[in-house]
C-alpha cells in the first residue's frame, strides 16, 4: 500500500499564523520543555544513586546533594510538564496527521504515560514530604533510593514511550500494518531502527545535564559555603564530562546505525543549514566537555560557567537537529507550507505582548521568592507585621 | 474516516475522555475557585490581623498545591491526549481555529502556576502585603486561563457566526460564551468553599471550626442563588434541536420514556439540591456538627454533580464535535454526500484504505460500523449495540439502516442525535450481516421463546 494514501489530511480551515513562526515556536517551545525534563530525568536517578552512596553519613556532601537534587524535583517536573504544552500544541498544528495516526496506533502505552507521569510525579513529592523533612531521614535512605527509583523508571518510561511516538509519526510505512494486526492501540515501535539508539541518546543526555544541575547548586552555594560549592561544582562536572563521553558513543550509533544514511547524508553536507547546525552542535558538545573537564579537576567556576552556557547552547542545537530530522523524514508525505494561512494577527500581536509581560513577571516573582529565601523570615516578619 | 479508529471494547473510546474530564474539571474548577478563596480569605486575615486564618490558609494552600499542580495539571494533559486518540478531527479543527488562544492561554497557564508555588513557598518569609498580592495575582491568573478555554469549550457546542464565517473571534465569543463563563466561575466559587470545608473541618479549636466552616460554607450559596437565572439563560442560547430533545425527555417522563438527556438534567438538579439543602442545614445553619467525614461526602457529591454535568454538556452536542460543522464521527457537514446511497468507503483516508476489494461482506460492515458508529457505541458495554439491536432479524436491520440513511427529520426520529448513515446498498447489506453477528445469542433466545 502507498503510505502516502494513509497521510491524513489537515482541516478545510487555515493556519492562523505562518508555518515558519509555528516551527519556530514549536523548536523554543521544546527547548524549554527539555530543559527542566533533563534535569528530572537523570537528577532522579543521580539524587537516587548520590543518598544511596551515603546512606550512612547524613552530614556527607553526598547525602546533601542527594538531598538538594531530590527536593527540587517537584518544581522541575512542574516546569517540564508546564513546558510541555507549546511544543504538543504546535506538533499537532503543524504535523498533526503524522502525530494523531501514530498516537492513535500506540493508544494504550501513550494514554498510560499519563497515569505514569501522574504516579512518578506524586512519588516525588513522597520523597520530599514523608522522607526528607522527617527527623533521622538517614534511617529511611534505602526506601527514599527506592522510591526516587521507581519514579525515574516511571519517567524513563514516558521518554521511551515519547520515543516510539516520535520515531511511529515519520514512518507512514509502517502504518497499516500495524493496525491491521491490531486496532487495539496496544502497539510499540520496536522494530524501528533508531527507537534504542535515539532514546539512549536523550536518556544519557539526561544524566549529564543533571550534573550541570549539581553545579549550578555548587554556583549557588559558593557564597554561603565554599567546601561544598566547589565540591557540588567538581562532581557535577565529573558526571556531566563521563555521561557526556559515554553519550558520544551512543550518538554514533544513533546516526550510522540508527538514522537511514539518506537522511544522515544530509548532516554531512548534504543539506547546508543541517550540515552547519550539526557541526555547530559538535563543536558545542567538544567546548563544553573541555570546559567541565577543567572545572571537575580543579572546581573553577569559569569553567564551569563557560562548560554551562555551551550546554545550553548544545541542547537547542541538538533540538533544532532533531527537528531537521523530522522535517527530512516527513517531506514526500506532509507538507504544512501547502496549508493556506489568515493570520490572527492581532491575537498574535497579543501572544507576544503577554508573552514579554510573562517573562518580566517571572523575573520579578524569581525575585520575591529569591530574595524572600536569602533572607531571615522572622526579621520579615516582625517588620511587615509592627 | 481520516484517520484509523481506536477501539475500545466495552466503555468505549467517548468514556476515556469522561472519565479523565470530569477528574480533571473537578480539580481544574477548584484550583480557580481557590484563588478567588485565597484572595478573599486572605484578605480577611489581614484586615482582623487573625493569625488562626493564616495558619489555616497556610495549611489549606499545601493540599491545594499538592492536588491543583499535579493532578490538575496531569489531567488536563491527560484530557489533550485522550481527545486526540478518540477525536481526532475535532481537536485538529479547534487546534487549527485557536492556536493562538491556546499559546495565550499557557501563558497565563504558566503565570498562574509560578504564581501558586511561589504563594506556597514564601508563607512567613516576606510582608503579608506582598503575599496577599499574591494571591490576588493568582485569582487573576487563574480566571483568565477559564475566560480563555471557555471560549474553546463552548464554541464546540455553539459555534455561532463562525459557521459561515470562520473568523476566530466569532467563534471564540459565542452565544453560550457569558452564560457558560458566569455558570462556570458559580460552580469553582462553590467547589472552593467544599474543599475548604475539608480543611476548615479539621481545625482543633471548636469555635474558630465554627467560624470557618460557616464561612467556608458562604462559598456554596451564590450558585444556588444566581445559578438557576444563569442556567436559564445558557439554555435559551443552545440549538433549538437541543432544546427539543430535552424537552420531548422532560414531556415524556410522565411515560417512562424520556431521553438520557433529560434523565442527566434530573439527576444533575437532584444532586445539586442535596447539596444545597445539606450546606445549608449542615455548615452553615450548624456548623458545630460538621465532621472530617460529612466534608468528604460534600465531595463525593460535588464529583457526581461535576460528572453529570459535564456528561449532560456533551449529551447536548450530539450528534456533533463542533455544532452543524463537524459529526461525532469524524465527518464534516458539508462532506454529506447529496445522494443517499452514496457509497462511504469512497470516502476518507483511512475508511478507503482499510476496504480491500477482497474484503468479505461482514468484514467490510465491521469497517463501516468502526467508521460510522464507534464513535458512539460498543458492541458490548457502553450503548451497546448488543443491547439496542435487540432480536432484530437481517432483514429488520436492513430497514432500520435504511431510516437511518434519511435526512428528513419527520422519517427519521434519529436524524438529531445521530450522524446520518452514510452507506451504499451494498454497504447497508454488509453492515447489516455484521450488526446481525452481534445479536445472534438475542436472535435464538427470541426465536426458541416463540417457539
Amino acid at each position: 500500500m502507498d503510505p502516502s494514501q494513509l497521510i491524513p489530511s489537515y482541516q478545510p480551515l487555515p493556519f492562523p499564523l505562518p508555518v515558519w513562526l509555528s516551527q519556530t515556536l514549536l523548536v523554543i517551545g521544546l527547548y524549554l520543555h527539555a530543559l527542566p525534563m533533563n534535569v528530572v530525568l537523570g537528577g532522579g536517578f543521580i539524587s537516587a544513586a548520590l543518598l544511596a552512596a551515603s546512606r550512612r553519613d547524613k552530614s556527607s556532601y553526598c547525602w546533601r546533594a542527594g538531598q538538594a537534587l531530590a527536593s527540587s524535583l517537584p518544581l522541575f517536573i512542574s516546569f517540564a510538564i508546564t513546558q510541555g504544552i507549546v511544543p504538543l500544541l504546535f506538533v499537532q498544528l503543524l504535523y498533526g496527521p503524522a502525530f494523531y495516526t501514530s498516537s492513535i496506533l500506540l493508544a494504550v502505552p501513550w494514554l498510560a504515560l499519563v497515569f505514569i507521569l501522574l504516579f512518578s510525579y506524586y512519588l516525588s513529592y513522597l520523597v520530599v514530604y514523608r522522607f526528607l523533612k522527617k527527623e533521622g531521614g538517614g534511617n529511611l535512605a534505602p526506601l527514599i533510593s527506592l522510591t526516587l527509583l521507581v519514579m525515574s523508571i516511571g519517567f524513563a518510561a514516558i521518554g521511551f514511550t515519547f520515543s516510539n511516538n516520535m520515531t511511529l509519526m515519520l514512518t507512514p510505512d509502517k502504518w497499516a500494518a500495524i493496525y491491521q494486526s491490531n486496532p487495539y492501540g496496544l502497539h510499540l515501535n520496536w522494530q524501528e531502527p533508531q527507537l534504542l539508539p535515539r532514546f539512549l541518546h536523550f536518556f544519557v543526555a539526561s544524566f549529564a545535564v543533571a550534573g550541570m544541575t549539581l553545579g549550578c547548586f555548587g554556583l549557588y552555594l559558593l557564597r554561603r559555603s565554599q567546601e561544598f560549592g566547589r565540591w557540588l561544582i567538581r562532581t557535577g562536572s565529573r558526571l556531566f564530562v563521563c555521561f557526556t563521553m559515554v553519550n558520544v558513543g551512543v550518538g554514533l550509533w544513533f546516526f550510522f546505525g540508527g538514522i537511514p544514511a539518506r537522511f544522515a547524508h544530509y548532516f554531512a553536507g548534504g543539506d547546508l543549514q543541517a550540515t552547519y547546525m550539526f557541526v555547530a552542535s559538535l563543536a558545542l558538545a567538544a567546548i563544553s566537555v573541555i570546559c567541565a573537564l577543567i572545572s571537575s579537576i580543579n572546581s573553577s567556576k569559569p569553567a564551569f560557567l563557560s562548560s554551562l552556557v555551551s550546554t545550553l547552547a548544545l541542547i537547542f542545537a541538538m533540538i533544532v537537529n532533531r527537528h531537521n530530522l523530522r522535517l527530512f523524514y516527513l517531506q514526500p508525505y506532509l507538507r504544512p507550507e501547502t496549508v493556506p494561512v489568515v493570520a490572527q494577527t492581532w491575537l498574535l500581536g497579543i501572544f507576544f505582548v503577554s508573552a514579554v509581560a510573562l517573562i518580566a513577571f517571572l523575573f520579578w516573582l524569581g525575585h520575591l521568592v529569591w530574595s524572600a529565601w536569602s533572607k531571615d523570615a522572622s526579621v520579615i516578619d516582625e517588620s511587615s507585621t509592627a | 474516516m481520516n484517520y484509523p479508529v481506536w477501539v475500545v471494547p466495552y466503555l468505549g473510546g467517548s468514556w476515556v475522555i469522561g472519565i479523565i474530564a470530569i477528574i480533571h474539571i473537578f480539580i481544574s474548577h477548584f484550583a480557580v475557585g481557590c484563588g478567588a478563596f485565597f484572595a478573599l480569605a486572605e484578605e480577611l486575615a489581614y484586615r482582623r490581623g487573625d493569625e488562626r486564618i493564616y495558619a489555616f490558609l497556610k495549611q489549606h494552600s499545601r493540599f491545594f498545591v499538592l492536588v491543583t499542580t499535579v493532578a490538575g495539571a496531569v489531567t488536563g494533559v491527560g484530557i489533550w491526549f485522550a481527545v486526540s486518540l478518540v477525536g481526532p478531527d475535532g481537536i485538529a479543527s479547534l487546534i487549527q481555529c485557536f492556536s493562538l488562544a491556546w499559546a495565550e492561554e499557557y501563558l497565563f497557564f504558566v503565570a498562574e502556576l509560578a504564581t501558586a508555588f511561589a504563594y506556597y513557598y514564601t508563607w512567613n518569609k516576606i510582608s503579608r502585603q506582598k503575599h496577599l498580592l499574591l494571591a490576588r495575582l493568582y485569582m487573576i491568573f487563574s480566571i483568565a486561563t477559564l475566560v480563555i478555554i471557555n471560549g474553546m469549550l463552548t464554541f464546540m457546542l455553539t459555534p455561532g457566526k463562525w459557521l459561515t464565517s470562520h473568523n476566530w473571534v466569532d467563534g471564540f465569543f459565542n452565544p453560550t460564551y457569558c452564560p457558560s463563563l458566569i455558570i462556570r466561575l458559580l460552580i469553582m466559587f462553590a467547589l472552593a468553599g467544599m474543599y475548604a470545608l475539608v480543611t476548615s473541618s479539621r481545625i482543633a479549636e471548636p469555635k474558630f471550626r465554627t467560624f470557618m466552616v460557616r464561612y467556608c460554607a458562604k462559598w456554596l450559596l451564590p450558585v444556588f442563588v444566581i445559578g438557576p437565572v444563569v442556567g436559564f439563560w445558557y439554555l435559551t442560547q443552545i440549538p433549538q434541536a437541543t432544546m427539543h430533545t430535552i424537552f420531548t425527555g422532560i414531556q415524556s417522563s410522565g411515560v417512562g420514556n424520556f431521553s438520557i438527556l433529560a434523565r442527566a438534567l434530573y439527576l444533575s438538579l437532584i444532586l445539586s439540591g442535596t447539596i444545597i439543602l445539606f450546606n445549608f442545614f449542615g455548615p452553615y445553619l450548624n456548623p458545630r456538627g460538621f465532621t472530617f467525614r460529612i466534608a468528604l461526602l460534600f465531595l463525593v457529591c460535588g464529583l457526581a454533580v461535576t460528572g453529570t454535568t459535564e456528561w449532560m454538556r456533551e449529551l447536548l452536542r450530539k450528534p456533533y464535535i463542533v455544532y452543524g460543522y463537524l459529526y461525532s464521527n469524524g465527518m464534516h457537514t458539508d462532506e454529506l454526500p447529496a445522494k443517499v446511497d452514496a457509497s462511504f468507503l469512497k470516502k476518507g483516508r483511512w475508511a478507503t484504505a482499510m476496504a480491500t476489494p477482497d474484503m468479505p461482506p461482514v468484514a467490510k460492515g465491521e469497517l463501516l460500523f468502526r467508521y460510522e458508529c464507534m464513535s458512539c457505541h460498543t458492541v458490548r458495554g457502553y450503548r451497546s449495540m448488543k443491547t439496542l439491536l435487540g432480536p432484530r432479524d437481517e432483514d429488520a436491520l436492513v430497514g432500520f439502516l435504511q431510516l437511518l440513511r434519511m435526512r428528513d427529520r419527520s422519517v427519521n426520529p434519529y436524524s438529531g442525535i445521530m450522524p446520518p448513515l452514510v452507506a451504499s446498498d451494498d454497504e447497508l447489506q454488509c453492515l447489516s450481516k455484521y450488526l446481525a453477528t452481534i445479536n445472534q445469542k438475542e436472535r435464538a433466545q427470541a426465536i426458541s421463546m416463540s417457539h
